[in-house]
């Protein structure tokens, strides 16, 4: 009985390394309502961050794979998509039959019922078209009232918290103030683990939602329930048949 | 050992003056609290007047000072989230105004929920006057792109609770017809009635579709909320300033 959390990329091999990839473990843990089941893995194969769409379409196979290969290994209930671009959703949805989140589409969507507009906090200005097209993707468009970019490469968010934290405030300031978002999601799933959602909230007066820990409520959530994700809307592909995961529902 | 998570849940209707609606209430008690965490504690609240079920905007307007008036409370007594259970979320705004602790719209927490795992979902209903009102609320919440259908199996919500049989075999008619005809691959129970009948599995197993329970959905969403220690944006729902109300 496991909820997974995949990085899509390789952290372990990269600047971050494996000791992130256990600090996140440990967060997760932190939230979660039952920490026994929380595992979190990388994807060797992949890249070390995504930050444009070339990236992002290049970690799905990979990713989706490597979830594949934990099947065998990890009685799997769930599984949390660690990157905010969601990459994959669809294609995890329809080889899958568990639980599949995606932090930005579960993230968003609470944020509509904490308040009518929600910001999205991205890495680079290059990323906003990614974002645009994401929420719309969702149908949460009449929802959106900007996204603005910090301009900190993934692997450079973590290395000084401080300076992270001060950029972070000017644009959830102008945010507030400007585009008159009544909360704010990080658009990064580094950006969700720095740990300053609550010292922003609190600054901010404003929702600031942290898209590791909703995501991971979600899938707990989702297990309460017992649904998962509709496979009429994701139908397994059918040539693909011998790569079918037979996992008999709990 | 942690401090446990008070939960109010908040009837619209004047449940317990309704036909059998005491036996009800009892029974809705045992399947809320076998839907809870163990870190969770449920109370509810059902007004002492008020309409015995909420099928018009008349009925709405009705149920909603007691709505309000019973969440400002619990807010005083300490509670840390309140759900309101109908499906129509009568008063959900006007009581995030008043109040700091999350307030959850089991109607809209569940749309919310069915918008995420598919790409079009539909509504069953009692009446079929209630469509007008789901329409609204859709394209309120603005997910029209991602709604079929409203349909009802013209049964009164009070009716639903008497032939359970029925009702259960009206729902899954009305369910069949929403994906086959209208394009349907989620389902929403939109009625309370609906939901406290433990009919959620048999819907799913026969239409092979996720059916959800507003129910199950508004306790979750007020569980991971508390847990997460956010609430609603105040920017979104300020607090009303003071003022004499003649």
């Amino acid at each position: 009985m496991s909820i997974v959390y995949l990085v899509p990329g390789n952290m372990t091999g990269g600047s971050y390394g494996i000791k992130e990839l256990k600090r996140r473990e440990k967060l997760l843990k932190e939230w979660s309502f039952d920490p026994s089941k929380i595992k979190v893995y990388d994807v060797p194969k992949g890249g070390s961050s995504i930050e444009s769409s070339y990236e992002e379409i290049a970690s799905i196979i990979p990713a989706v794979d490597r979830l594949t290969e934990l099947t065998k290994f990890e009685n799997i209930d769930a599984a949390i998509i660690g990157c905010f671009g969601d990459p994959g959703l669809d294609v995890f949805r329809e080889m899958f039959d568990f639980p599949i989140i995606g932090p930005a589409q579960t993230t968003m969507h609470t944020a509509c019922q904490l308040g009518h507009k929600f910001s999205l906090i991205t890495i680079f200005d290059s990323m906003l078209n990614m974002c645009f097209k994401q929420v719309h993707e969702y149908g949460l468009d009449s929802h959106l009232a900007s996204v603005r970019a910090v301009n900190i490469p993934v692997l450079e968010l973590l290395n000084d918290l401080n300076f992270t934290y001060k950029e972070i405030l000017k644009l959830g300031e102008k945010i507030v103030e400007e585009d008159r978002a009544e909360a704010i999601l990080f658009g990064c799933m580094t950006m969700s683990f720095a740990g300053l959602d609550k010292k922003l909230q609190d600054k901010l007066g404003v929702p600031v939602l942290n898209a590791g820990r909703v995501g991971l409520k979600a899938a707990e959530s989702f297990l309460s329930m017992d649904l998962s994700h509709s496979k009429r809307a994701y139908p397994f592909p059918a040539k693909l048949k011998n790569k079918k995961i037979n996992k008999k529902k709990a | 050992m942690k401090k446990k998570i008070k939960i109010l849940y908040q009837f619209a209707t004047a449940k317990g003056k309704t036909k059998n609606g005491e036996e009800e209430i009892k029974k809705r008690k045992n399947f809320l609290e076998n839907n809870i965490g163990s870190n969770s504690k449920i109370t509810l609240s059902v007004p002492k007047k008020g309409p015995g079920s909420i099928e018009t905007d008349y009925d709405e307007a009705i149920a909603i000072p007691n709505v309000i008036h019973s969440i400002i409370n619990a807010e005083k007594e300490g509670f840390d989230v309140a759900i309101i259970s109908c499906f129509s979320d009568p008063g959900l705004s006007a009581s995030r105004e008043k109040v700091k602790m999350p307030v959850i719209g089991s109607g809209e927490t569940s749309i919310y929920l069915a918008s995420q795992i598919g790409n079009a979902f539909s509504i069953l209903s009692p009446l079929s006057n209630n469509k007008e009102n789901f329409n609204r609320k859709i394209s309120s919440i603005g997910l029209e792109k991602k709604y079929c259908s409203t349909r009802s199996i013209n049964t009164s919500v009070l009716n639903i609770a008497k032939n359970k049989k029925q009702s259960l075999n009206k729902i899954i008619e009305a369910g069949k017809m929403a994906i086959n005809e209208d394009g349907a691959d989620v389902l929403i129970l939109g009625c309370m009635s609906m939901a406290f009948h433990n009919i959620t599995e048999i819907i799913e197993k026969k239409l092979k579709v996720p059916v959800i329970n507003p129910v199950k959905a508004s306790l979750l969403m007020a569980e991971s909320l508390v847990k997460m220690k956010i609430s609603h944006s105040k920017k979104a729902f300020p607090t009303p300033a003071d003022k004499i109300h003649y």
